[in-house]
Parts: structure tokens; sequence; C-alpha cells
């Protein structure tokens, strides 16, 4: 890769009229003095606005100095003679690989100058960071980024997403056009799903287990990911991580909810936020991310990731989502997501990932292990939150 | 030295990850499923290395069909027979 990396600069920068050196000089991390310009080229991409202020996002998302030491990331710019030719943040992150705690990045953020586009500098740029990390995992949700997944990674089976409508009135509405069927028809199928849920998710909450919202996650939450029934490949979720991803998050509002063994110790945790659905007219949930511990008499834990989902569309429920969604890449997962009712609505996001090193690159592309959710990728700039 | 059409429509399928009989001049690139980000990129490695042409960025942006690419090629004192 580096031979091959090093002779597509090479071509690069000679059609940007500059030296491979320059080249390769030039794509630095953003500091604080870049900041300003960072906005106004990201701007250009952002035509209907933000709902919210970008340079909050950036300065929550990355660190604008050399001091990384609490850093969840850097926003890297290839940045020549002052101009901006592209970007590209590198989320870092801790992977649990099969018991073992190691280093990654995950790319986001990519853009282009559109002066400059379709002359390859997206796919420099990926590849620029992935001479950076030992390990690199990408999730496309675009065309083209997932063009680049398939190139430039090791393909890891996709993120499904599945649904589970509670109101089905507002989709029958934009679908047919037959206004006096369609409260009729929704009102019976609203009812069969109201009695099939009662019956698959009866008798999922264990004995004496309680949920309650958390407001922050403290250190109970590091001990569940370090007992987590999840066995393989997946992000490791301490309390800081958590606070910061989801609970600070200046984008997009987060509940998180936990369910607690008769002792009070944390079992599982699952996160979700809701959005308004323009097209059914309606308010929808989407589960981000949910986790769980293992027990002595359940290794794989599933009876707490079962009786967590249970409460989270119980909880989406009573706050009046018409449709709940959940992505996941999992194949046990997948299972109890079937057997709780949830419908698979096709591939969401296409994942791949990157390791240099053979003896890593071995273990991280074994696609079974792996353990993915909507919130490892970052879909708060692609979706309207609730008004 | 003079090279065929054919050579360049071998390179470009080995660029592309196609058949080279698959491809012709006519070929519209956007057909292509190599035509994208990586695939540019390896287009200029390959010219360069080949040929010793570095495409600017507004050749690379008018591109719509092989043809386009031959006659880049042509102007930039590459001997391509007819």
């Amino acid at each position: 890769m580096s031979k091959s990396f090093d002779r597509l600069s090479k071509a690069l920068a000679k059609t940007l009229g500059i030296s491979s050196v320059e080249l390769i000089e030039s794509f630095k991390p953003a500091t604080e003095s870049d900041l300003e310009k960072v906005v106004a080229f990201r701007k250009q991409f952002f035509t209907d606005g933000l709902k919210w202020d970008d340079r909050d996002y950036l300065r929550w998302r990355y660190s604008f100095s050399d001091n990384t030491a609490d850093s969840h990331g850097r926003y890297w710019l290839l940045k020549v003679k002052d101009d901006i030719l592209g970007t590209i943040g590198m989320e870092s992150f801790e992977l649990v690989l099969n018991g073992e705690v190691k280093q990654a990045c995950h790319p986001l953020d990519l853009m282009t100058k559109p002066e400059l586009k379709g002359v390859g500098i997206g796919a420099w740029l990926n590849l620029a960071l992935i001479q950076k990390s030992p390990i690199v995992f990408v999730l496309g949700s675009s065309e083209e980024a997932e063009g680049l997944v398939r190139k430039i990674y090791h393909p890891l089976p996709d993120c499904i997403s599945w649904k589970l409508p509670i109101n089905i009135l507002g989709s029958l509405k934009h679908k047919l056009n037959v206004p006096g069927v369609v409260p009729l028809l929704a009102a019976v199928w609203n009812s069969y799903s109201a009695i099939s849920r009662t019956v698959r998710f009866k008798g999922l909450m264990p004995e004496n287990a309680a949920v309650r919202q958390i407001d922050r996650f403290d250190q109970a939450v590091n001990q569940l990911s370090e007992e987590s029934g999840i066995a393989g490949i997946f992000r490791f979720r301490s309390a800081e991580y958590l606070n910061w991803r989801f609970i600070d998050n200046p984008c997009t509002n987060y509940i998180a909810l936990g369910l607690y063994a008769n002792d009070m110790r944390l079992m599982a945790f699952s996160i979700c936020h809701f959005i308004y659905s323009p097209v059914n007219r309606q308010q929808e949930a989407v589960i981000d991310d949910i986790f769980w511990s293992s027990d002595a008499n359940n290794q794989n834990g599933l009876i707490w990731a079962k009786a967590m989902l249970a409460e989270t569309v119980e909880h989406a429920v009573r706050s009046d989502a018409k449709l709940i969604q959940i992505a996941v890449c999992s194949e046990p997962f997948s299972r109890t997501l079937d057997s709780l009712g949830f419908f698979p609505r096709g591939s969401g996001s296409v994942c791949g990932v990157y390791a240099a090193d053979p003896v890593i690159s071995k273990q991280v592309y074994n696609d079974k292990l792996w353990f993915i959710t909507e919130g490892d990728a970052h879909g708060e700039y692609y979706e309207q939150a609730i008004p | 030295m003079q090279i065929s059409i054919n050579d360049v429509l071998a390179m470009l399928a080995e660029v592309f990850e196609e058949s080279v009989e698959s491809l012709s001049p006519e070929r519209k690139l956007e057909s292509i499923g190599g035509w994208d980000s990586i695939g540019v990129l390896t287009l200029m490695a390959e010219l360069d290395d080949q040929y010793g042409v570095t495409l600017t960025t507004e050749e690379i942006q008018n591109f719509a069909t092989i043809a386009d690419i031959l006659a880049v090629l042509k102007n930039k004192g590459v001997d391509i027979a007819e």
C-alpha cells in the first residue's frame, strides 16, 4: 500500500502542480487558526443550512490543538498555499479485538473542494489517512463513499437497518391514496402489532430488574464494557466516550436508558433519539446504540439484550414514536431483532476496515465477529431533528 | 514509439478492472464501474508512468468517453496509431 500510495501521490501532486513532498506536507491536522477557514469551506456543502452551529460541532468532534491527550480526533486538511482542497476527520477510538483493546480510527467529514471534484482527492485523503493509524474502520452511506469503502478497505457485512412499525397510519397515507380504507387498515394492523408486541415481550424482563434513564454515564459502564456479552470486535464503550458521543453531543438530543439487576448492577444500556419523518409526517425513534453484559448464567447475555431492547421500544412507544428503527451489524443480535418482531428494511451503511499489520488484519478481517451499531456512524448531519 | 488504440484500451482495462473487450473509444466513462475517485487516481498514475503524461484537473473533469482520454494523450504527444 505504501509504494502504491507514493505512486498515486506523485501523480496527484503533478496534476495539482506541486511536488509529492509538498503534497504530503500539505496534509496536516487543522489548528485553531484554521477554524474560520474550515467553517467557510464546509458551508459550501451545507446549502440548506444546519440546525446547529458548525463551530460547536467541530470543536466538540475534533481537537484543534496539538495537545491531544483528551482528544477524540483531529480534522485533517489538505491545504495548499492557504487554499483548502479537501478535508477528512479522523475520530480516534478504542477497539476491543478479541478481548484486547487496540487504538483505531474512523474517517468522517470527507469533503473535496467543488472545483476539484472528480480528480481523486477523496480517494487520496482516505489513502493518506490509513498511513496514520494501525486500524481504520469506515462506514460509507453515499454511493461515492460506498465505492471508496469497497475498493480501499476490507469490506465487512453491511449494517442492516431494521424497523418496528407501531402505528402505520402515516406510512399508509403516504403509500395508498384510498382515504376511506387507510384508517381502517391501519387500525387493524396497529391492533395486531400491539398484541404481537405484548406476546413477544412478555416475560423478557428478568425478575427484580429495573430500567432507569441515565443522565450521565459513570464507571459502571466501563465494567459493563469489560464484561460484555458481545464476544468479538467492537468499540469499547467507556463512560467518557459515551458522555462525549451522546450526552454532550451538540447536534442531537439522545436518551440513554440503563437496565439494572436487583443488586443495582448495570447490565445493559441503550441510547435512542427521535426524528420527525417529513415523508410519513410522524415522530420516529432511532435506537443508536445498545450494549449488554455477559451473565454467569447467560454467557452471551442476550437475555439482557432482549430485555433492554423491549424496554427501549416501550419507552419509544410511550414517547409517541410511530416507527422504531435500528441499524446493526451482528448476526446474533439480528436474530434477536427478528424474534422481537423487527423487519429488515435493507442495507444501511457499507462498512469496511483496513489494517496494515498482517497479524492485526487477519483478526479484524473476520467478518462474523464485528458488532457495529448506528452509534458507530455519525448520522447527525443527514437527518432532520424534531423542531 | 507508436502505440495502438488497443494498447491504451488494455491499460484502461487493467486500471478500471474491466475486460478489454468491453472497452471501446465510444464507451462512456460513467458506465464503467471503476471510473471513480480511486480509478481516476490510478489512471493519473498509470498515464504518468507509461507515457509521461500529466493530466490537468480540467482535462480529467471534461472526460466523458474513452475517446476523450485518447484525444488528450494524442494532444500531449503520445503517438497512437489510428
